[in-house]
């Protein structure tokens, strides 16, 4: 079989996008197809972010132009998958290119063509809520910025009249010769992440959906919520312009539905609705929320504490109900039909209801399962294994995202690493010795000259142009100390702009660069790389946003504009007088990995390393291997969690590239990314030193031990996972036993620990289901306050109800009791008592065996280890990831990743994609030999150090540290990310971020021309 | 551990019984408090019990704030013996704050602090009439009121209760009575003269002084009109300031080893002054003075004890103490923060909470 480098991902949302970059760190080179004109997916669509309140776009775009520049990803834009035939290994993938009609590689966004276009389109991208053109460009912020043609609505497509943006366009970038391309890529392995539909809740007509114009479907309000969507942040009733008084947001609506197919929970919805609901009440002054629910299901890290605070801080108020219907009122407003706890009926009247929409397969789905052979599972979602969720039926063809059931965004970000590390094994990946691909000529030496600037102002068509009067900036720099050379510049960013830039460092002997223009958010690292094209240190560049800061906010005050664009040159220039050369420091790769926790997640992490040809020690302080998942006998699908871990034992044990440290403790961690050295306590008192490139902390959690429900004092009351070894033990076999109850969130979700352990209910109802299966004489009582069967397994939720299991729902003030039915004798049976709302009443139930959901623990030695490894935890003890949402396996220390129970809360599968994801994130470090450190890093000046350790307690990445000896802080330049965190806190000056020093600052500030402030 | 000690005599005879008890039983090492060298008043730092005669530790006064000694001492690691530190409440206060920035270490330093009537002022220093202002100082606090003399910052102080003191004094003509607020407290005082009995301080006692402190704080910041102020006032306040900075090498928040006002970083360079004259055709030289004020207030501002020093060292009266106070109180409330209340508080610089300061936000 011919190994190659190349792999195909489907599908550019936050998955996709996830698991491009993640291949093509570690040396893939990436095909991303992806069907719109921009990569982005669902998640460009949203808003705000559960549950930190991050804007969505602005946490998402980074990525997406990391994507778009990265040299190992090719976009496929407009693009479909057609058929992937071969092997896993040795595919041959067919796409098709749809024609846009527009070259995008000539396009420069400039928006003319847009502004002639006659044709008025309703806008997908913004649920419809607002008309685009026919030539268009899919949201303002995509990825690539390329406008395309429609050809559905394109007047010289359909009719042969028009043409206008073609006589228009001043990059003569229109094409309409172009045509639809097949194109054959030859691939070892495919990943889909192609995501999932809205639910339609056009079939629920008593809600009113598209009758009622104040009906709308949360991805609808999310577009109303969003400041760059179609009402630009300011929320009104579409039936009636008014701003509305209060809100009804309806859950469930196409979620655990068995009438409409829908027999799943969407997982998202509860925690999404709660979101847009405080972010609707920070939009409108005194607005009501009220969200219509049947459990809530916060299920996830934090997700609780945000419930809470919704409904404390906030003020949003939940009420448990389905609701029936809805009718209109004159004037527009909504009459909502519900159903009190006790069966009366209820109305409430309301200005918006938000139909929270479930999310579905995509609508093509059967047509992708054809074309790529995969099968599908009774819901639509593609098939996947309870122990191996990121394969297919397919070899070779992986899945991640939400294509194989409800995921948020982390999960998905998680599946998508994971499915990285299972292609990755697929492909011909050699260990990367050099940083950049590219070869750049040597850097010319500026030292001691005197600064020769040269300054580009951007027009940026008329983004830029229309507003600030370009060619007076032009003048006015030109007329500014030491700028050798200024130019005004119609699109910065295009190919020949930048020759010319080059052209004018060589050619006037430049040795500073500024360019006045957009964000360097986005478009530093490119005209960075133009400097080292020319020669220059790619640190001697300086640029100035005249576009957001001067064209876009005084977009009425032209004059004004134009004064503040001069202001902002004349800072860069007094900033790029003092630029100096950095250097990037080059930090060398051990290319070995240490495992800390040998239970699933790092059994499951360290093969998948090894499979990768990696080195890795796997440390775990019991005597064996398997953590708590030794103790999980019974799987949803009838599979056997033994056996598969048995054979995984088998597997590292057989693994010549795993050592197994058992019985082992880590004494210290020292070191940094690559280059760790670790001190491992055995069991025979010796200690040894181990040296590795990463580390990976899977050092999984414990149930709490409760002092509730008579456990450990009456022998009839167990865990879960003790009650799984009674019935592998045949606890159930001949003994008539009447009368099992259950009790959920015990620990969880109350003082102490407020946090849902987020797989209790599943198991509960999945041994309830077992004990119905083994005797099904015998009567199960499940106790709990929400049912929170997310995604798939809401379906065994429905089995055990119709199995005969009986749910009754408690409430944390109403909580059941247990109590001994003869205290004397230490056998005898209990009684539990507990107040049913649906009843009204109290009941008792004289239970054979009484079984709890305990809560999961951190355990407290995490901290110690959180010490050593100079990462943080959260209140509850668990690690914390270096971003909740978008980097779920990482730390902000680089080398170093979580998964598991070390994590938060999380069932089998999920601990398996979290340490598949960490074996890739892994990867991506170790498949180099040499990484980069970044070049404008922070650096102290001893002489001025007081050594307070303000510094080591501000740096987010652990990379100011007291030189004990010295009495002051040091900076490790490989962990350093040059936030500045730890130069601002200094107040003894002693720190200065190279390339921003207080100097270089100072001299910005000072060359602003004096303004009088008031008070 | 709760306890009281009430030894007969006045404040400083008092307690320098107590000190030589301390010192001749070895439960102590050393003794650092105020003394007497010549005409001055300074600190010393004693192990002889001999030398306790030279000391006068309860005197009304502070030549420099112990906090700035005590951590000049411990910076590079805990003294080698255990010494009995009496000190005033504020200068307490700062020494827990230069701890917190590791600075100073609290091992092995037992703290007496007295209830505080406040500290005669430099001017009192100046003319020898320090002696002479205590008799009336001393009555003054026996009624619980503001003495005459005392610095601007003492009349508006609200914490002259010691916090984290092990044990607090409260001096009196007669005898002074001392209430033994920690273990360590209770340790050492084992087998002392006097008389020992249950009781915690009556900080209700101390309600006429607190009344009156606080009108006076109010009073101060009503006439300061801070908040009036903006570059104008700055310029008009400042202006007298001749660049000393003595009110920054008496600060005891000032730790850095070289103020970056001092330092090469701040120097004008030629071009520096060519391009600045360019703008703006004239500057003061040296330049930055009110930078340097506004600087030291964003740094110390949080932690400010209101101490006073500075405003008395001060060679052209500027109110420095008074506009730190007002400013640092201000910041204070805003992280609900008291400077030198709990060893274990983290600097709120040093501290991020996500949702914090929301009313700043948009």
């Amino acid at each position: 079989m011919k190994k190659t480098k190349s792999v195909v991902v489907v599908g550019s949302g936050i998955a996709g996008i996830q698991a491009s970059l993640d291949l093509a760190e570690i040396g893939a080179e990436v095909h991303l197809v992806e069907k719109t004109p921009s990569i982005g997916g669902r998640m460009a669509q949203l808003d705000k972010t559960f549950p930190t309140n991050d804007c969505s776009l602005c946490i998402l775009s980074p990525k997406m132009s990391e994507c778009a520049r990265h040299p190992g990803i090719t976009l496929h834009m407009n693009s479909e998958l057609l058929s992937i035939d071969g092997e896993s290994g040795d595919f041959s993938v067919k796409i098709k290119e749809n024609a846009t009609y527009i070259d995008a590689d000539k396009c420069v966004n400039c928006g003319l063509c847009e502004e002639k276009c006659p044709t008025k389109v309703t806008d997908e991208f913004d649920a419809e809520l607002r008309e685009r053109k026919a030539i268009y460009r899919y949201f303002l912020q995509s990825v690539p910025a390329n406008y395309v043609i429609d050809p559905k609505y394109c007047l010289k497509i359909t009719k042969g009249v028009c043409g206008l943006c073609e006589k228009t366009c001043p990059a003569e970038a229109i094409d309409f010769d172009d045509t639809d391309k097949e194109i054959a890529i030859d691939c070892g392995a495919v990943i889909l992440a192609t995501g999932i539909d809205a639910f339609d809740p056009l079939v629920y007509g008593q809600y009113g959906y598209k009758k009622f114009p104040n009906v709308v479907t949360s991805l609808e309000f999310e577009r109303m919520l969003c400041a760059s969507g179609p009402l630009m942040g300011h929320v009104v009733c579409p039936g009636n312009d008014k701003e509305p008084k209060n809100i009804a947001f309806i859950q469930c609506v196409g979620s655990r539905d068995r009438e409409n197919a829908k027999n799943y929970c969407s997982s998202v919805c509860c925690m999404y609705a709660i979101k847009e609901a405080i972010i609707a009440r920070e939009h409108i002054k005194g607005l009501d929320a009220t969200i219509f629910f049947m459990d809530v299901r916060a299920y996830g890290k934090d997700f609780d504490r945000y419930y809470e605070r919704a409904e404390k801080q906030f003020g949003v108020e939940f009420i448990r109900s389905r609701v029936a219907k809805i009718t209109e009122l004159p004037g527009g407003d909504l009459r909502v039909h519900y159903a009190n706890p006790d069966g009366s009926k209820d109305t409430r009247d309301f200005s918006l209801v938000v139909l929270s929409v479930g999310i579905q397969p995509r609508k093509d789905i059967q047509q992708l399962a054809e074309n790529t052979g995969i099968k599908l599972d009774e819901f639509g979602f593609c098939r996947t294994g309870e122990f191996n969720p990121l394969d297919t039926t397919r070899p070779g063809v992986f899945v991640c995202g939400a294509i194989g059931g409800p995921k948020d965004i982390p999960e998905s970000v998680m599946a998508a690493s994971g499915a990285v590390s299972r292609a990755a094994k697929l492909l011909e990946l050699k260990r990367q010795e050099k940083v950049s691909k590219k070869e750049f000529p040597p850097e010319k030496d500026v030292f001691g000259d005197r600064p020769r600037i040269g300054a580009f102002i951007c027009h940026c068509g008329i983004n830029i142009g229309g507003i600030v009067d370009v060619p007076s900036v032009v003048e006015y720099a030109r007329s500014l100390p030491n700028v050798e050379h200024a130019e005004e510049v119609l699109y910065a960013c295009s190919a020949d702009c930048l020759e010319t830039i080059k052209q004018a460092i060589v050619e006037k002997n430049l040795n500073r660069v500024l360019v006045a223009a957009c964000t360097p958010r986005t478009h530093e690292p490119l005209f960075r790389e133009t400097l080292r094209e020319a020669g220059l240190n790619q640190y001697l560049f300086e640029m100035a946003n005249i576009r957001d800061q001067c064209s876009w906010a005084h977009m009425n005050e032209p004059e004004m504009a134009t004064i503040k664009a001069k202001e902002l040159v004349e800072m860069g220039i007094a900033k790029a007088r003092r630029l100096t050369p950095l250097q990037k420091l080059p930090v060398e790769i051990d290319p070995k990995a240490l495992v800390i926790g040998g239970g699933l997640a790092g059994i499951t992490a360290a093969l998948e390393l090894a499979d990768a040809g990696f080195r890795v020690f796997l440390v775990e302080k019991e005597p064996q291997l398997g953590g708590n998942f030794a103790r999980v006998k019974f799987a949803f699908n009838g599979g056997d969690p033994q056996a598969f871990l048995a054979e995984k034992i088998r597997e590292i044990s057989d693994n010549e590239l795993v050592t197994v440290y058992t019985g082992a403790g880590i004494k210290g961690i020292d070191g940094y990314i690559g280059n760790f050295k670790t001190t491992v306590a055995l069991p025979d008192g010796k200690s040894i030193e181990l040296e590795h490139g990463v580390v990976i902390v899977a050092t999984g959690a414990r149930e709490y031990e409760t002092e509730e429900y008579q456990y450990r004092k009456s022998k009839r009351v167990v865990t879960q996972l003790e009650f799984e070894k009674l019935l592998a033990e045949g606890y159930l076999t001949g003994k008539p036993i009447q009368n099992i109850v259950m009790i959920n969130c015990v620990g969880s979700r109350e003082e102490g620990r407020q946090y849902c352990s987020r797989l209790c209910c599943a198991q509960s109802i999945r041994n309830a289901l077992k004990v119905k299966e083994l005797r099904p004489a015998t009567d199960v009582y499940v106790l709990y306050r929400d049912i929170r069967t997310y995604g798939t397994k809401e379906k065994y939720f429905g089995e055990a109800r119709e199995k005969g299991v009986i749910f009754s729902r408690y409430d944390l003030e109403t909580k059941p009791t247990v109590e001994p039915i003869n205290p004397e004798n230490p056998r005898s049976k209990l009684r539990v008592t507990s107040f049913d709302p649906i009843l009204g009443r109290k009941f008792a139930i004289d239970a054979d065996l009484v079984v709890l959901a305990v809560s999961i623990d951190a355990p407290a030695e995490n901290e110690e280890l959180a010490k050593m490894l100079k990462v943080p935890l959260n209140a509850d003890r668990f690690f914390l990831e270096a971003h909740v949402k978008l980097r779920p396996v990482d730390f902000a220390t680089d080398g170093v990743f979580v998964c598991g129970l070390a994590h938060c809360p999380k069932n089998s599968a999920e601990s398996i994609t979290q340490a598949t994801a960490a074996a890739a994130r892994a990867m991506t470090v170790l498949n180099k030999m040499v990484i980069e450190a970044e070049g404008s890093i922070c650096e102290v000046n001893p002489e001025l150090c007081a050594g307070c350790g303000l510094c080591v307690e501000v740096c987010p990445y652990a990379a100011a540290q007291m030189d004990e000896e010295k009495g002051v802080a040091v900076i490790n330049e490989a962990l350093c990310k040059g936030c500045g965190a730890c130069a601002a806190s200094c107040r003894s000056g002693a720190i200065d971020l190279r390339g921003f020093t207080n100097q270089q600052i100072y001299l910005a500030i000072d060359s602003l021309e004096t303004v009088e402030i008031e008070g | 551990m709760s306890g009281k000690l009430k030894i007969k005599g006045d404040p400083n005879d008092s307690i320098r019984g107590f000190l030589r008890h301390l010192l001749e039983s070895g439960k102590i090492d050393g003794v650092f408090a105020l003394g007497k060298t010549g005409k001055g008043l300074n600190y010393l730092l004693v192990t002889d019990k001999e030398k306790v005669d030279e000391l006068y530790p309860l005197f009304p006064f502070m030549p420099e704030n112990a906090a700035n000694l005590l951590s000049r001492l411990t910076f590079s690691g805990p003294l080698p013996g255990k010494i009995a530190v009496v000190i005033k409440p504020c200068e307490l206060r700062a020494f827990v704050e230069l701890v917190k920035r590791e600075q100073a270490s609290r091992d092995n330093l037992v703290f007496i602090s007295p209830v505080c009537g406040g500290v005669l002022d430099f001017v009192q220093y100046k003319n020898d009439a320090l002696e002479k202002s205590v008799p009336g100082y001393m009555k003054s606090f026996a009624k619980r009121e503001n003495a005459e003399n005392i610095r601007p910052t003492c009349r508006a102080c609200e914490y002259f209760i010691p916090i984290n003191a092990d044990i607090t004094v409260i001096p009196a003509e007669e005898a002074c009575e001392f209430y033994l607020n920690t273990d360590k407290a209770g340790e050492i005082t084992k087998g002392a003269p006097g008389d020992l009995s249950d009781g915690e301080l009556d900080e209700a006692a101390f309600e006429p002084l607190m009344g009156s402190r606080k009108a006076e704080k109010e009073k101060l910041f009503e006439e300061l009109k801070l908040e009036d102020y903006g570059i104008k006032g700055l310029v008009e306040v400042f202006g007298k300031c001749l660049g000393c900075h003595g009110c920054m090498s008496v600060c005891p928040i000032c730790y850095c080893a070289l103020c970056a006002f001092e330092s090469k970083d701040n120097e004008f360079t030629p071009p520096v002054f060519e391009s600045e004259l360019t703008k703006r055709g004239g500057l003061r030289v040296p330049p930055n003075t009110i930078f340097y004020h506004l600087g030291r207030i964003t740094h110390m501002g949080i932690s400010c004890v209101g101490c006073g020093m500075c405003s008395d060292v001060c060679p052209v009266d500027i109110p420095v103490s008074s506009i730190f106070l007002r400013s640092g109180d201000a910041v204070q409330k805003v992280f609900d923060y008291l400077p030198g209340k709990d060893i274990e508080e983290p600097v709120p610089l040093s501290t991020f909470i996500e949702d914090e300061l929301t009313e700043v936000e948009d």
